[in-house]
């Protein structure tokens, strides 16, 4: 019996690796308060009385999706040596980032107040990914090692 | 669940690399099992039995508490 797994193939976690480090810089960047040049286009979106009709500055809005989908191929592609055992192992690391994350997220909710709590948000929309692509290669690093 | 792939594999003379390419999966995911840090899905399990010619439960077996 064939079972869909939804995951892209290895080529893409090549790709999302490369991706992450110019669009990590960028999202860094606003995390640390750099000057980067702005670059506002009109843009209509959701927001004050439905939508929002304004600007919105092109590095930031590239950047924030650029670190996504970047996040997404590394997190959401095939290994090389894909099977059954690394299916255990992605899902066992689902769940455990969902607790470890939801731990964090807890925290920062009940003891980080005022702008501190902006750039935590910030970071937390991409917290799960990293926790996740952390464990996952953590365990997988392990049970290569071991087999050697 | 413990299991005799090793054995089997020794009485056979192959390698894990061989035996992981015979029932699709990765040499790693052998070692694994034979160490007892995962336990193959019944596709795989019957798969490793067929290989070796013996029925699932001569090469898997429950332990107490499984």
């Amino acid at each position: 019996m064939k079972t869909r797994n939804y995951l892209l193939p290895y080529a893409y976690k090549k790709a999302g690796m490369w991706m992450l480090i110019p669009f990590a810089a960028i999202c860094l960047c606003f995390l640390f308060d750099v000057k980067l040049p702005k670059i506002e286009v009109p843009w209509l979106a959701i927001g004050d009385d439905i939508f929002y009709k304004g600007k919105a500055d092109l590095v930031t809005e590239a950047g924030m999706l650029g670190l996504l989908v970047s996040l997404c191929f590394i997190a959401l592609s095939r290994e090389k040596d894909e099977d059954e055992m690394t299916a255990h192992i992605r899902m066992q690391s689902f769940v455990w980032s969902l607790w470890f994350t939801s731990a964090i997220l807890a925290f920062g909710i009940l003891f980080i107040m005022g702008l501190d709590f902006l750039s935590f948000a910030l970071v937390a929309l991409y917290l799960y990914y990293l926790v996740y692509i952390l464990k996952f290669n953590l365990t997988m690093r392990g049970i290569r090692r071991a087999g050697r | 669940m413990k299991n005799t792939v090793r054995v089997e594999r020794a009485i056979k003379d192959i390698t894990q690399q061989e035996l992981a390419s015979a029932v699709g999966v990765s040499r790693q995911t052998i070692n694994s099992i034979e160490a007892g840090g995962y336990v193959p899905s019944a596709v795989l399990a019957f798969k490793i039995a067929k290989y070796f010619g013996k029925p699932a439960e001569a090469i898997f077996e429950l332990e107490e508490g499984d």
